[in-house]
């Protein structure tokens, strides 16, 4: 087991966001969390990268056990050390260049010699098919070449796992396909992915685990055909309804 | 109208001698001024309970009131202040003599300039979205390394223009310095002014170095601001 | 310098004694507020509407007179005017009022940088506010003045604000050429003591203008208030207008546009 998240709550103010949500994910896996907006999953995956600081619940990743109402700042770094995040506004740091985007988590944040990092950089920036704008600002890019820039800023730090807060929703339609591609290459070669999307089609391709949450809580959790064909929830459902109105035959569906 | 041109020919190099006292006060103060500005735009955008109601207090004084009254009130504050802390400690030291006012110029500027340096940075590190800083931290690196690397390269260039207005205004603002017998553009201008009662004659020659310099300034910061903000400029 | 203690009533009491020459400072202020917005209006119209020679003498004085430290200018009116005036006309003018030297010099200030407030504010009412005024019939100069002009006034509020209010604390140097104002009487009270309490009605000074600025810029606030509604986003637009057309200006203009900030001059 790579990662096992027990009981993890958050409130703000009045509003219980997540009421004690357990999920557990294997080295490989890719895990996707689908649900209706205001379900609590961007908050759930912004809990484990501490970006929100969660307020009850514990963590064992990679052999270790994190207390999230206690834990420290020196664990939080530990924590930071071993994921990667990628946003939806793609949160690329606008004073860099791309392949500066990718190396700085490398060279300040892990100690990694510049030349190094700089090879490192460049493989994941081929690896995106973006090795021709290394040099460029983030402003000279399109969203999906942000996005992938992105994707090789969270991949140039070897992470034991990625987490993806709706990496497309910010996207033009025509350019979410670049985006979902490499990330099916990811998957395929065996990195572990958390991801949160509306990408319907992507979720049935890719999944090996998929999550349903709604109101804080999960629903439901399963394979892909599981959720997609015969969910046993009628909140579940009703959701794929909404979401699949003319696809949702659940025949069809894979 | 008779202007004494050739007078004014003769001064405009020594007035002109007064912009190294001129630049030198308005670096310093600036330079003082800048770290703990940052520090106080800190407290002010997180809010930290004292430090950031005294913050606001302060900033809201020297904004409130003339740069004048200010040089005059420390002015006769200052020495005071600072006698009776030397004779408080048993030193044989006249206080008065031996202090050259342009320190005491430096810190007042440095006080003002501290004021106003605080909105700016606070401003312009409150531009910067929380997104940048939390890109940081998924990516790895501490709070102070994402400051350090993300967020005051960047607010610094936004910052840029506010930067140089404050800098022109300081040029301007320790014209003032005179009050304090400080040697500046101006307090030779107004000692070259009596002699032979060429008033008008060496306030224009005043008047013609403060335009070149805040012109040298201001060119100055529009290159820096084309140079670090490249980021900035799409294709 | 005297090492007396430093005496707390005294702040109190020389405050009637200062507050009675307050209505000095605040006509000196009012009445260069009064002129140099005019003055302003003239300058922003010429950068406006002007043609190409009149728009650079415009920029081109906005530019100096920010450039030029308000007491170098003060003292350049009172030395250099009555110079002027008696090359010009041949009259003596040396012994008129020191306040009309102060309020020449603080109207000449004020207008350059109102006017580019002024301006700012004109554009950033949208274009098609003018237009839909033309469409329905009025003449272009009644498009203006009924449409755009009331629309811009309270565009421009805010940054009016704050340069009337730096203009009130710049009038504070007319005491260096003899004004005797507020912050001149003070000077005469700590002269016919013999330099003494020169702390104390210093103090008594800054306190009292701190106290007429927060009570200004609470004034401008409620006023912007009472007028903002229906106003945010014109308002808005024009921000978003200038932000994107800020790159392409020379760095003149610029530091011009900077100014409506509301930094001290």
């Amino acid at each position: 087991m790579l990662m096992s998240i027990r009981n993890l709550q958050k409130r703000f103010g009045d509003n219980e966001v997540l009421q004690g949500v357990n999920l557990d994910i294997e080295k490989g896996d890719v895990v996707v969390i689908l649900g209706p907006s205001g379900s609590g999953k961007t908050t759930f995956l912004r809990s484990l990268n501490f970006l929100e600081r969660a307020d009850g619940g514990t963590v064992d990743f990679d052999d270790r056990h994190y207390d999230l109402q206690e834990v420290s700042d020196r664990q939080i770094a530990e924590v930071r050390q071993k994921t990667a995040f990628v946003f939806q506004n793609y949160n690329l740091f606008a004073n860099k260049t791309a392949l500066e985007n990718v190396t700085l988590g490398l060279t300040a944040g892990r100690g990694v010699k510049k030349e190094e990092a700089l090879r490192i950089g460049r493989e994941a920036l081929q690896k995106v098919g973006l090795s021709d704008r290394e040099a460029y600002y983030p402003a000279q890019l399109s969203g999906g070449q942000q996005q992938r820039v992105g994707i090789a800023r969270a991949i140039a730090v070897r992470p034991e796992v990625i987490l993806f807060d709706e990496p497309t929703s910010a996207l033009d339609p025509e350019l979410v396909g670049e985006v979902l591609s490499v990330m099916r290459q990811l998957a395929k070669e065996g990195t572990t992915m958390i991801v949160v999307t509306h990408e319907m089609k992507f979720a049935r391709e890719v999944a090996s685990h998929v999550v349903f949450m709604a109101d804080g809580k999960v629903v439901e959790e399963g394979s892909a055909e599981e959720i997609f064909i015969k969910p046993k929830e009628e909140r579940t459902r009703k959701f794929l309804q909404r979401i699949l109105p003319e696809e949702y035959e659940a025949a069809a569906l894979i | 109208m008779d202007l004494n041109i050739e007078f004014m020919q003769e001064t405009l190099p020594l007035v002109a001698q007064g912009i190294g006292v001129t630049l030198e006060l308005t670096l310093l103060s600036l330079l003082l001024a800048a770290p703990l500005a940052f520090y106080f735009a800190l407290a002010r955008l997180k809010e930290l309970p004292v430090i950031s109601r005294a913050v606001r207090a302060y900033v809201s004084f020297v904004r409130g009131t003339p740069i004048i009254l200010q040089i005059l009130l420390l002015y006769s504050l200052l020495p005071s202040l600072l006698n009776a802390g030397v004779q408080a400690l048993g030193l044989d030291l006249n206080v008065f003599e031996a202090v050259d006012p342009f320190y005491y110029a430096v810190l007042i500027f440095t006080l003002n300039t501290l004021a106003l340096l605080t909105e700016v940075f606070r401003s312009a590190l409150g531009s910067i979205g929380h997104d940048q800083l939390e890109a940081g931290l998924a990516a790895g690196l501490t709070e102070g390394q994402t400051y350090r690397y993300i967020i005051i390269p960047q607010a610094l260039v936004v910052a840029l223009p506010a930067l140089c207005n404050i800098t022109v205004n300081l040029i301007k603002g320790t014209s003032l310095a005179f009050l304090m017998t400080v040697k500046d553009i101006m307090a030779i201008g107004k000692v070259a002014a009596s002699y032979g009662y060429n008033y008008l004659e060496a306030y224009l020659d005043v008047f013609l170095v403060y335009i070149a310099l805040c012109t040298a300034m201001q060119l100055l910061f529009h290159y820096l601001e084309q140079r670090l903000g490249r980021f900035r400029l799409a294709v | 310098m005297d090492t007396r203690a430093f005496d707390f009533t005294v702040i109190f009491s020389v405050v009637p004694a200062l507050l009675s020459y307050l209505d000095v400072t605040l006509a000196v202020a009012l009445a260069s507020i009064v002129l140099g917005s005019l003055w302003g209006a003239a300058i922003s119209g010429a950068k406006v509407a002007g043609g190409k020679a009149l728009r650079g003498l415009a920029h081109g004085y906005t530019y100096v007179m920010r450039c030029t430290p308000s007491i170098v200018l003060l003292f350049i009116v009172f030395y250099g005017l009555p110079v002027l005036v008696r090359a010009v006309s041949g009259e003596n003018i040396h012994d008129l009022h020191r306040g009309v030297f102060a309020v020449i010099t603080f109207a000449l200030l004020f207008g350059a940088y109102i006017s580019e407030v002024f301006r700012a504010a004109y554009l950033a009412v949208p274009r098609g506010q003018y237009e839909a005024a033309v469409s329905i019939g009025l003449s272009p100069a009644k498009a203006v003045l009924h449409i755009v002009l009331p629309q811009a006034a309270r565009i421009a509020l805010p940054n009016f604000g704050n340069s009337a209010i730096n203009l009130l604390k710049e009038g504070s140097l007319a005491y260096t050429i003899g004004l005797v104002d507020m912050l001149g009487k003070g000077n005469l009270i700590i002269a016919q003591n013999f330099g003494a309490y020169g702390i104390e009605v210093y103090l008594a000074c800054i306190l009292i203008y701190w106290g007429l600025v927060l009570l200004l810029e609470a004034a401008f606030a409620r006023l912007e208030q009472v007028l903002g509604r229906g106003q945010r986003q014109a308002a808005k637009a024009g921000e978003g207008k200038w932000l994107a057309g800020w790159q392409k200006i020379r760095f003149w203009e610029k530091a011009e546009r900077s100014e409506r900030h509301g930094l001290e001059y």
